[in-house]
């Protein structure tokens, strides 16, 4: 059974900077891993600014965190991408109704494309956040940031069998949601 | 946990799709599994193409955020609550401060900023002494610091005036040595008395006696004085030899120069001399109106001062 890795050194001398309050090691963990998590939330949101600003939420969540002695992962950017998928649910059950509405302005064959993208954007999305927490983060992981099954494993922070079984569980649900079922 | 063998198919077919396999092709490679696969991996093309379709990425401005962290973490490090260890070290430095407050203190003399700590602590030390001998050997250490602070007083030229007690080595008409120590003034007292004096160093090395008080002997079988001590005011050699001369043990005052001095009431006379002498006591205890030094007169004319303190 593949477990995930523990932490690397590195990381855990960041970790142990970050909680002794060292400016320095807070500056690096941004650098280090705001581009990731932009990323990933810019994928479950589709804007750049709201994905910014997201992304500055889950620094200042991991901040308050670290600070409450609330760090209980073994690697950082497991945590991050647990703290990225918060703020984006967050951000969706605030924002409710407004997913998979389908675009119904007539438009021509460029803007009808590129409406018909739009819509497939939102329809993924909108059923993603449907889904189970573990579900949006496997798919989100394995089919929006094109990790493989261990890579995936190893940030969600479960063996690689069990992501397996995740998936298939997370794109027939998916399908489901798809379909208006 | 077993993956199932759909499972296992299912992430081999993927990984095929994600290296860019044909849909067909790769369901041709799990004839088994085939039906099934089908719409889960067109669902996976779906949200491939539904998440991945925001690509290229966007070149993120990420800074406003990193000032946002950056300005919250320099906020923590002012306000963020202090864990356990952290009070432990603050208790530390407190207890710290409190010792090395206290080591000082030892070192001050009458008239320093630390010296009422010192004399509070040891009262401190005489209040927790666990039994009367105890407290009979601290308080003879006490004493010997007050005749130690009187020799470093006079050595230094600072002015002060402290409380003792001791035996009276050497007298004569103006002046006696109590415990080694050279005391100014007209007195009574004879060689191998026991008195307590509160004396008066001055800036020039000069002890001069305030007041002096013949102790009764002590007693061996009983710890009670038997025989009330006397107190006696210090004269000059302007006054009167009949009023230079000691006073009988009757109890009652000795009249001195200054009209405003107080009578010690008998019950105030006690054994407890240097304390009650102490010019440092507070001014709730009974002897208080003797022991505000300043109320008391300097000698105007001292009989030829000698500076310093022990006799060698």
């Amino acid at each position: 059974m593949t477990r995930a890795h523990p932490m690397s050194t590195d990381e855990a001398a960041l970790l142990r900077r970050l909680r002794a309050n060292d400016l320095a090691a807070v500056a690096e963990l941004h650098d280090r891993y705001a581009p990731a998590v932009f990323a990933y939330v810019y994928r479950r949101v589709g804007e750049q600014h709201l994905a910014e600003d997201l992304t500055a939420d889950v620094f200042l969540k991991a901040l308050e965190a670290l600070r409450r002695g609330r760090f209980a992962h073994s690697a950082l950017m497991a945590w991050l991408y647990r703290l990225a998928h918060n703020r984006v649910v967050d951000h969706y059950r605030k924002q409710r109704p407004q997913v998979t509405l389908p675009d119904d302005h007539p438009a021509t064959d460029d803007v009808q494309a590129a409406t018909q993208e739009r819509a497939l954007h939102r329809s993924v999305r909108g059923a993603l956040n449907r889904l189970t927490d573990d579900q949006q983060q496997v798919i989100a992981l394995r089919f929006g940031e094109g990790k493989t099954a261990a890579e995936t494993a190893r940030l969600l922070q479960k063996t690689e069998e069990a992501v397996w079984a995740l998936q298939h569980r997370s794109l027939a649900a998916l399908r489901r949601l798809l379909e208006g079922r | 946990m077993n993956p199932s063998d759909f499972d296992l198919a299912l992430d081999q077919a993927l990984q095929l799709r994600a290296s860019g396999l044909d849909l067909e092709a790769c369901l041709a490679r799990f004839p088994q599994h085939a039906q099934a696969l089908r719409p889960l991996l067109e669902t996976a093309d779906l949200a491939s193409s539904g998440l991945a379709a925001a690509m290229p990425l966007p070149t993120p401005d990420l800074a406003p955020g990193r000032a946002r962290l950056m300005a919250a973490a320099r906020g923590g490090r002012r306000s963020a609550p202090a864990p356990a260890w952290r009070w432990a070290a603050a208790a530390i430095v407190a207890i710290s401060l409190v010792l090395a407050t206290g080591a000082v203190a030892t070192r001050a003399l009458p008239g320093d900023l630390l010296y009422p700590v010192k004399r509070a602590l040891e009262d401190a030390q005489l209040t927790m002494a666990p039994d009367p001998d105890a407290r009979a050997t601290l308080r003879a250490e006490l004493n010997t610091r007050r005749q130690n602070e009187v020799e470093t007083l006079g050595t230094l030229g600072r002015e002060a005036v402290v409380a003792f007690e001791g035996r009276v080595e050497d007298s004569t008409r103006s002046a006696l040595v109590v415990d080694g120590i050279r005391i100014e003034g007209i007195h009574s007292a004879e060689v191998g008395e026991r008195v307590s004096v509160r004396v008066r160093v001055t800036a020039t090395g000069v002890i001069l006696e305030e007041l002096i008080r013949i102790e009764p002997p002590r007693p061996t079988a009983s710890p009670e004085p038997t025989v009330p001590p006397v107190t006696r005011r210090p004269t000059t050699s302007a006054l009167p030899a009949a009023t230079r001369t000691a006073q009988p043990a009757t109890g009652t005052a000795v009249p001195t120069r200054e009209p405003s001095a107080t009578p010690i009431p008998a019950a105030e006379r006690t054994t407890e001399t240097p304390a009650a002498m102490d010019p440092t006591a507070a001014p709730a205890r009974p002897s208080a109106t003797l022991d505000q030094p300043t109320t008391l007169p300097r000698p105007t004319e001292p009989p030829t001062p000698t500076p310093g303190g022990r006799r060698p």
